[in-house]
């Protein structure tokens, strides 16, 4: 399994786990020239965008480390540009990280509601 | 949804209303934080975070612009965080908004949502008096110190959660005791176990009932220190207002124990002569008080004053003539009050004995000459009582005679300050030291032979107009410890043997 495969695999659990809580998928691997949005989903009038990542070793840190100041900052233009490109105004955004752990190919899931929001 | 919260803050010692504006809205996830914050505010955006988290409250994914009314005036202190975290609460709709007009709150979160203490509560408190609010939610810790501010509901409070109680119900758990007000620091030192120094007993009377500078020169041993530390003994305990005013300050400074009230006697500040202008005039960004404000109503004494730079020293000529200092920001300016006597405490020379039967200066003339150059005239000028102090004999120090107390000395001075007062009811000033040039006159009549040995003096001295004034000055004083209202012969033949160092170092 190579790491486009893997991170693929991790996107499907964490979309599985998403329509269980009750979430709606409004678009997956949103990709603009700046990047790409993992999963856009929505629930209770909030738009989420969802990052997830997903790794087999914790050798290099958790998954939920791996999100940088610059990921986020990218993470926030995606947003505002699907927002501009849907005609999204005056809603309320979220940006929720799953962190899948894949342990002996048994995945442990870890949803982070909120996880982060514009500096100011 | 916008939520507006009261709140107070202060800029020198007096107070002032600040309203913190919160609003929520949709949109990106963000925190906001408007209306010149300093450092220490815009962490409140961690603070408020957490510690709403922790309650456990509800923190809005949303747009949060927090702002902080007057905008043009900078703000400081971590006291902002509990009327943020009310605002985003009350924006949220998650605590009743109708009778949050009525209350102001001040204090600083931690992140498991207690309530810390801040600095300057007796300010704050006395500003929501003046609002005409019906109360203050402070911190617990805070509450001794303003419990003298009756006028207001004082509402203590140790976390977010009892903040959020008392806002829906009204209701709030009263400190069980009020536990007494520690006494006063008791003052250690007594005149009645200061053996001999009969003349500078009587300069500290002196100063203590007119509130007048003193100098106190002495060789190394010889008791000025010790001396200078007993005026607080025989000086009048404060005021009412005084109290307040003392405490006020004090409590901005952030010098205060959270387990006394107000202060009841006069601060005794003894800064080392290491202090910098700052530190002893008051100033910073945004100017806090210095050592001369939080003598206010007090004694400042300097020890070792020849040590104190001499520019130091000459920083003290305008709060000492005006009592007060005015510090001059680009956006403002700030005055503290100061009116506090000076007590200074010097040798006679370098080495310390000029002047001493016993031990031999080595000092030569010249030296002599230079080392209360140190202290500048126009300083010196503005000590009225400079007084030796000379080394007790062995036969003093062992002698079984009784010297007066404090206590009864502080007879006399009560005394003297009542007449002062009566006198003095209807102007600005309180105290013989203050009266102005104009009202001399009006104040310190003199018998003619008085006024006769008066000008002799004058053109013998070369005394400055202003050194003729503290003779009349120092005289009213003791006349008033006479408790006569004419100043007569005896009174100026003693007021001028005061000012000794003209005489000594000319």
């Amino acid at each position: 399994m190579n790491k486009i495969e893997l991170g693929e695999m991790g996107e499907l659990l964490a979309l599985e786990y998403l329509i269980n809580e009750g979430y709606t998928l409004l678009a997956k691997n949103y990709r603009t020239a700046f990047g790409e949005i993992d999963l856009v989903v929505s629930k209770d009038e909030t738009i989420i965008f969802v990052e997830v990542r997903t790794r087999r070793t914790l050798s290099f840190g958790t998954p939920e480390e791996s999100i940088t100041r610059v990921k986020r900052e990218r993470l926030i233009r995606l947003a505002l540009q699907f927002c501009a490109h849907h005609y999204l105004y005056s809603q309320n955004l979220r940006f929720d990280v799953i962190a899948i752990y894949l342990d002996n190919d048994k995945p442990k899931l870890h949803h982070i509601p909120h996880a982060f929001s514009q500096e100011v | 949804m916008l939520a507006k919260i009261l709140s107070t803050s202060y800029l020198g010692v007096e107070g002032y209303p600040v309203t913190v504006e919160v609003d929520i809205s949709s949109g990106l996830p963000a925190f906001e934080l408007v209306g010149l914050p300093n450092t220490a505010i815009r962490e409140a955006k961690e603070r408020v975070r957490t510690a709403l988290k922790n309650s456990p409250y509800p923190f809005p994914p949303q747009r949060i612009t927090t702002n902080l009314a007057p905008a043009d005036i900078p703000k400081q202190g971590s006291y902002f965080d509990l009327p943020i975290a009310i605002g985003i609460l009350a924006a949220q709709n998650v605590i009743p908004t109708h009778s949050l007009n009525e209350y102001a709150f001040v204090g600083e979160l931690s992140l498991d949502g207690n309530i810390k203490p801040i600095k300057g509560a007796l300010a704050m408190a006395l500003t929501v008096r003046d609002l005409n609010l019906k109360g203050l939610i402070l911190p617990r810790e805070n509450y001794q110190e303003v419990i003298t501010v009756q006028q207001i509901e004082l509402i203590p409070v140790s976390n977010l959660k009892e903040v959020v109680d008392f806002v829906q119900t009204h209701q709030y758990k009263r400190p069980d005791t009020i536990s007494p007000p520690e006494p006063a620091e008791p003052c250690d030192i007594d005149l009645k176990d200061i053996r001999g120094q009969h003349f500078a007993r009587r300069g500290l009377e002196i100063a203590a009932a007119g509130g007048h500078n003193l100098l106190l020169i002495g060789p190394p041993g010889s008791g000025k220190t010790l001396l200078a530390k007993a005026l607080p003994s025989i000086l009048p305990p404060l005021t009412e207002e005084e109290a307040l005013e003392v405490t006020r300050i004090h409590s901005i400074a952030g010098q205060i124990s959270h387990h006394s009230t107000l202060f009841t006697q006069p601060p005794f500040r003894q800064p080392h002569h290491s202090i910098t202008p700052a530190a002893l005039i008051g100033g910073g960004r945004i100017p806090v008080p210095g050592e001369v404000s939080l003598a206010h109503n007090g004694i400042l004494f300097l020890d070792e004053m020849t040590e104190f730079r001499r520019n130091m020293l000459d920083q003290l000529r305008q709060p000492l003539e005006n009592g007060q200092v005015i510090i001059t920001r680009n956006r403002y300016r700030l005055t503290f009050p100061t009116q506090f006597i000076l007590v200074g405490a010097a040798n006679p020379c370098k080495c310390g004995y000029y002047g001493d039967p016993i031990t031999p200066c080595i000092c030569s003339p010249k030296e002599v000459k230079k080392y209360f150059q140190h202290i500048s005239g126009p300083l010196l000028d503005r000590i009225d009582l400079q007084i030796q102090v000379s080394r007790v004999s062995g036969k003093e120090l062992l002698s079984q005679h009784r010297s007066e107390s404090s206590g009864e000395v502080q007879n006399r001075v009560e005394l003297a300050r009542e007449i002062q007062r009566i006198r003095f009811v209807s102007e600005r000033f309180k105290l013989n030291s203050q009266i102005s040039p104009a009202r001399l006159a009006q104040y310190c009549p003199l018998t003619s032979q008085a006024r006769q040995s008066l000008t002799q003096a004058l053109e013998q001295l070369q005394l400055s107009a202003r050194g003729y004034h503290q003779i009349i000055k120092i005289a009213r004083t003791l006349a008033d410890l006479r408790q006569s209202t004419i100043i007569q012969l005896q009174d100026i033949a003693e007021a001028i043997q005061y000012r000794s160092l003209d005489r000594i170092y000319r």
